[in-house]
C-alpha cells in the first residue's frame, strides 16, 4: 500500500451474477484530499463504495480503507467507524424524526462531535421534530451530510451528495465540504455526474468505466497533461495513424484532424508536423472534454 | 441505539399482537360460561374426528381444562405462530427496507445488528406469550374461576419456545427471499401442515403436545426433552440466518 494513500483497490473485481460491476480496478486515494469520482451510469462508482464500505465482497483482487482489508468483517467495522458515507438515495429511517436519528447517529459514532453538530442544524435550517419521512429530498440531502460531517470521520465517501439541491444549497454544500476538508484535516470522496462541482471542489480524479479506472491523478496534473492538438490540412485529414503515445483519441472532419493527448503537446505536435499540416493548434481542455473522450458513450 | 432501532422497527407489529392475543386471552375466558351451558353432545363414534372432539367436550367442564385447550393448546399457539412470522421477516438486512445502506454504513458488525434484532424479537415474543396467559388467572378471579399464575406461565413459557422456533424460521427465510410475503407464507403454510398432521394423525410427533405441556396438565412433568429439540432447532434456525446476513452482498 502507498505510504499516503487512505484507499488503495488492487484488481478489484466485483461480479454480481452474470455482471461485472467492477473490472480489475487499480484505483487510490491519498490522505487529505479530495477525490472526484466519475463514471457513467453503471461504470462502478457505488460498487466500488460499497466493497470499500463491507457492504458487499470483491470478487476478486483486494481493498483496503486506512491499510485495512475492507472484506475481513472485523477489519470493517473498524473502517466504518473511521469513516462515513452518504448513499445517493439518502436513504434514512423514515420512522424517525431529524432529532431521534442525530440522537442516533450519535449514539453509534464513537467520534460523534457535538459542536459540528449543532452548526451545521442551524446552517441546514433542519428542524430536530421535523419527520424524517416529510422531509424534501433537498431536506433530506442536508440531514444525510449533516449525519456524516458530525460523525468525526476521516473519510468521508459521498455518493451524489448534492442531488436534490437547487443551485444555491449545491453551492453552499460544495463550500462547506470545502471546509471541512480543510478544518478537520478529512479525506473526501465524492462521486458525482455533476462535472462542475468535482471540477470545482476535488483536487483529483478518477474516471471509470466498465468497472476499470481509465483516468486518474492530480486533476491539475490531469490539466496539464491533456491537451488537444488540431491539425489543419490543405487536402483531406490523412488517414495514416498518429504513434506518439498518450493519444486517446482522433477525430477527422474534412480538412481538420484534432487529436487528444493525455502525454502534452510537444512529441505529438513533432510527429504531426511530418503529416504537413498548414496550421498546428494546441488548446487546453476541459474536465468535459476528457470525460467525454475517455468513456465510451453509446448514444 | 442498535436496540432503539430494533425496537422501533418492530413494535406497531408487537403492539398489534399483544393487544389482539390480550383480547382473544379476554374473549376465550369471557367464552367459558357459554360454553358450560351447552349441554350433553350425543357424538357418533364413527363420526371422523371423534377422539378429538369428545376430549374437547371432556376437558370443558372445567375452566382449567377448557382454558388448557382453547387457549394455550391453540388460539395462543397458532396467532403466536402468526406473529411469530410478522415479527421474523422484518430483518434489518431486509433489502426492502428504508434506511438500508444508512445501516450498513454504521460501525456495527452484521452480527452485532443480527443478534440485537433476533433478541428484540425473542423478548418481544416472550411478552406476546406470556402478558395474554397472566390476563386468564386475572379474569379468572373476578368470575369466581381461580387459575394459577404459575400454571399460565409454565403453558405459556412452553408456547413460547414453539413460537421462537417459527420465528428462527421467518428470520431465516426473510433472508432467503427479497420480498417480506413469501416468509410469511411459508411459516404461516408450515404451522397449517403441523396443526393438520397433528389432527390427522394424533400424538405423531407431539408438538402440540410439547408446546402445550400436555404432560404438565394431565400429570405434572414438562416434556423436557421435548422442548430441548425445539430449543436446538431454533438456536439452528438463527444460526443459520445469522450466517446468511453474513454473506450477503447489497
Amino acid at each position: 500500500m502507498t505510504d499516503s494513500a487512505i484507499i488503495e483497490t488492487v484488481e478489484l473485481t466485483k461480479i454480481y451474477g452474470d455482471r461485472k460491476a467492477v473490472d480489475g480496478l487499480n484505483f487510490s486515494v491519498p490522505q487529505g484530499s479530495i477525490c472526484g469520482v466519475l463514471g457513467r451510469n453503471g461504470a462502478g462508482k457505488t460498487t466500488t463504495l460499497k466493497v470499500l464500505l463491507g457492504m458487499a465482497r470483491p470478487t476478486s483482487g483486494t481493498a483496503r480503507v486506512f491499510g485495512l482489508d475492507a472484506a475481513n468483517n472485523e477489519a470493517s467495522v473498524e473502517i466504518r467507524r473511521r469513516c462515513s458515507f452518504v448513499s445517493e438515495e439518502k436513504d434514512l429511517y423514515d420512522t424517525m424524526t431529524v432529532g431521534e436519528i442525530v440522537r442516533f447517529a450519535a449514539g453509534v459514532y464513537p467520534r460523534w462531535r457535538t459542536d459540528l453538530e449543532q452548526r451545521y442544524q442551524t446552517a441546514f435550517a433542519l428542524q430536530p421534530l421535523a419527520s424524517i419521512k416529510q422531509l424534501s429530498r433537498g431536506a433530506r440531502t442536508r440531514l444525510a451530510l449533516l449525519l456524516a460531517l458530525c460523525s468525526g470521520a476521516e473519510l468521508l465517501l459521498l455518493d451524489e451528495p448534492t442531488s436534490g439541491l437547487d443551485p444555491a444549497a449545491n453551492e453552499e454544500v460544495l463550500q462547506l465540504l470545502v471546509a471541512h476538508a480543510a478544518r478537520e484535516g478529512a479525506t473526501i470522496v465524492l462521486s458525482s455526474h455533476h462535472l462542475v462541482d468535482i471540477e470545482q471542489i476535488a483536487d483529483r480524479i478518477a474516471i471509470l468505466d466498465h468497472g476499470r479506472a481509465v483516468v486518474q491523478g492530480a486533476l491539475d496534473d490531469i490539466r496539464e497533461r491533456y491537451c488537444r492538438v488540431q491539425l489543419v490540412f490543405d487536402g483531406p485529414a490523412p488517414e495514416a495513424a498518429l504513434h506518439t503515445p498518450g493519444i486517446v483519441g482522433v477525430k477527422r472532419d474534412g480538412r481538420v484532424m484534432r487529436v487528444l493527448s493525455s502525454a502534452g503537446s510537444e512529441r505529438l505536435v513533432a510527429e504531426a508536423r511530418a503529416l504537413n499540416p498548414i496550421a498546428v493548434d494546441v488548446t487546453p481542455v476541459t474536465l468535459k472534454e476528457i470525460f467525454l473522450e475517455t468513456v465510451a458513450v453509446e448514444i | 441505539m442498535l436496540w432503539y432501532k430494533a425496537w422501533l422497527d418492530t413494535r406497531g407489529r408487537f403492539l398489534i399482537g399483544l393487544v389482539l392475543l390480550v383480547l382473544a386471552a379476554a374473549g376465550n375466558v369471557a367464552g367459558f360460561p357459554h360454553v358450560q351451558r351447552i349441554g350433553a353432545v350425543d357424538l357418533d363414534p364413527n363420526e371422523p374426528f371423534h377422539q378429538q372432539l369428545s376430549d374437547a367436550i371432556e376437558l370443558s367442564r372445567t375452566f382449567r381444562g377448557f382454558v388448557w385447550h382453547e387457549w394455550f393448546r391453540q388460539s395462543a399457539l397458532s396467532i403466536g405462530a402468526l406473529f411469530a412470522a410478522l415479527l421474523g421477516t422484518s430483518h434489518i438486512f431486509s433489502s426492502s427496507r428504508r434506511g438500508l445502506l444508512f445501516t450498513l454504513s454504521l460501525p456495527a458488525s452484521r452480527r452485532h445488528w443480527f443478534a440485537t434484532r433476533a433478541a428484540t424479537g425473542l423478548a418481544e415474543l416472550l411478552v406476546l406469550m406470556v402478558v395474554p396467559s397472566l390476563v386468564i388467572p386475572l379474569l379468572g378471579a373476578a368470575m369466581g374461576q381461580p387459575y394459577g399464575v404459575g400454571e399460565a406461565l409454565v403453558y405459556s413459557l412452553c408456547g413460547f419456545v414453539g413460537v421462537a422456533t417459527f420465528f428462527g424460521l421467518a428470520l431465516l427465510l426473510s433472508t432467503i427471499f427479497h420480498d417480506a410475503w413469501r416468509p410469511i407464507l411459508i411459516v404461516c403454510l408450515v404451522a397449517v401442515c403441523v396443526s393438520f398432521f397433528e389432527l390427522l394423525v394424533p400424538n405423531s410427533f407431539g408438538v402440540f403436545s410439547v408446546l402445550s405441556a400436555e404432560n404438565y396438565f394431565r400429570g405434572g412433568s414438562l416434556p423436557w426433552a421435548g422442548l430441548s429439540v425445539f430449543v436446538v432447532v431454533a438456536a439452528a434456525l438463527l444460526y443459520a440466518a445469522a450466517r446468511n446476513i453474513e454473506r450477503l452482498d447489497f
